[in-house]
């Protein structure tokens, strides 16, 4: 089981490494739209986080408590940026509001998944910016609704990486909500095969991404 | 037991993720496409609509353009032939005898020129529809180009006959002589075939030639062939156009007779 789940997670790393040099390219070559820099933003970050963890593992330094926190930053980067691209289209005051207003939220509950856990402060984190983006994914899927429908969904990147966003949050977030529990309750074989629903979600993710800039590479010429 | 029940706990709670997300990913997919298809349509009526609207200034514009001709043609033009041949028979009993014969050669040079005039103008003209109708119209268009002798005109009515809205008659008789226009212009035929057929809801008009036909699908240079369909659309009817090197050309109007009814 253990097998599967490094797979997984060395496949979502790779397609993370994949994306985060489509959009450098995209972004530098072609006149793409000025949100994806918030994708690039996002993607950089997560490459970031991800190496110091593999850093970490590497030296196999265990208590090294300044990189666990970065655990918190990355969860609000995974927030954030994906936030402000998939909302990135002119914010009415409402929704700018609702933007805000959920960003002070997600600290709030970072700052308190904290103090209720430190151990597991991490999983808890990673579950509320999931939670606060099926949030986000929702928002925008209530304005596509109600906007001029001139889009073809097939070829919209935003709309694919918010579905995308949307699926891969939805499926992880329960796995980040209730890993402590589950680590408890079941063998560790059992307890890595379900957590391995999080690096597959990543690879949703991170599938929806490619495509939308296989997307924009084709038709950015 | 306790870990029992947090694992159904999960269990439950991932199981109705799963139904959320799916169905709200259905949900948005299905509702935008329906969003879609509906915006499609009504960009499509308006463009349609704006057309309609288009085609019904130029033909107003033509048709005030045709009126003008028509009265220039009766009033003026003719009544000066009339005047000048009046004169050439006044005049007669003033020459030698060959003489005369010029000027009554003459004479009938300017009847007929006054006889095709006439026709003209009724051809041009609103009001020779108003009052006699749309196959009466037909008639005096086939009598005109017969004339030339280069065509054989063959005018079938089948079905009870009946006036229709001037608009719709007007119509109908300018897309005949756009049809018959085209005809003389380009096919090259012998025989022309003008079929009327009333039924208690519409009429179809066909029109058919021997000529030399043309490739349907090719884009022509002129605005002959879709402005016959435009019209026709404009008083809720549709026209298609069949045509073959072998058998010439078929024109087909189907046309409904009453308002509120669209073929």
């Amino acid at each position: 089981m253990e097998m599967i789940f490094k797979i997984l997670y060395n496949i979502a790393n790779v397609a993370l490494i994949l994306n985060f040099v489509l959009v450098s390219i995209l972004i530098k070559k072609r006149n793409i739209d000025s949100k994806y820099k918030y994708l690039f933003a996002y993607l950089f970050s997560m490459l970031t986080f991800s190496s110091l963890l593999e850093i970490k593992r590497t030296l196999g330094l265990n208590n090294w408590n300044f990189i666990e926190s970065f655990c918190l930053i990355q969860s609000f980067s995974h927030f954030i940026f994906l936030c402000l691209f998939i909302l990135n289209e002119e914010f009415k005051k409402m929704e700018k509001t609702l933007f805000v207003s959920s960003t002070v939220f997600m600290i709030l509950l970072f700052a308190f998944s904290i103090y209720i856990d430190h151990k597991f402060q991490q999983y808890y984190s990673i579950s509320l910016a999931n939670f606060g983006l099926i949030i986000i994914s929702i928002i925008y899927f209530r304005k596509l609704l109600r906007s001029n429908p001139d889009i073809d969904l097939k070829k919209s990147p935003t709309f694919l990486i918010a579905i995308g966003t949307f699926i891969s949050s939805g499926i992880s977030m329960p796995i980040y909500l209730f890993a402590r529990h589950l680590k408890m309750a079941l063998d560790l074989n059992t307890f890595l095969l379900i957590a391995s629903i999080a690096p597959f979600a990543t690879i949703v993710l991170h599938s929806f991404i490619t495509y939308s800039l296989a997307i924009l590479w084709n038709t950015k010429k | 037991m306790e870990y029992k029940k947090v694992i159904l706990l999960f269990v439950f709670i991932c199981s109705l993720i799963f139904v959320f997300l799916t169905t709200s990913i259905v949900l948005v997919v299905f509702k935008y496409q329906k969003k879609r298809r509906l915006h499609k349509i009504n960009i499509l009526d308006l463009k349609t609509e704006h057309e309609n609207q288009i085609l019904k200034a130029q033909i107003k514009v033509q048709e005030q353009t045709f009126q003008h001709i028509a009265n220039e043609i009766h009033d003026n033009i003719g009544q000066k032939l009339s005047f000048a041949k009046l004169q050439l028979n006044v005049m007669q009993d003033f020459y030698n005898k060959h003489q005369q014969e010029i000027i009554q050669e003459i004479a009938e040079v300017i009847t007929e020129s006054l006889s095709d005039l006439r026709n003209l103008s009724r051809s041009l003209s609103l009001d020779f529809i108003a009052n006699n109708g749309f196959i009466k119209a037909v008639e005096n268009e086939i009598e005109k180009l017969n004339k030339s002798g280069l065509y054989q005109f063959k005018l079938i009515v089948q079905g009870d006959s009946q006036f229709l809205d001037l608009d719709k008659e007007l119509m109908l008789f300018r897309i005949v002589q756009e049809s018959l226009n085209n005809v003389v212009k380009h096919a090259q035929a012998k025989q022309i075939l003008i079929k009327l057929h009333y039924t208690a809801n519409s009429l179809l008009v066909n029109i058919e030639d021997d000529g030399i036909g043309f490739d349907v699908n090719k884009k022509s240079n002129g605005s002959g062939l879709s402005n016959i369909s435009k019209r026709a659309q404009s008083i809720g009817g549709f026209a298609t156009i069949n045509s073959s090197t072998s058998t010439g050309t078929i024109i087909q109007i189907n046309i409904p007779i009453y308002e509120s009814q669209k073929v």
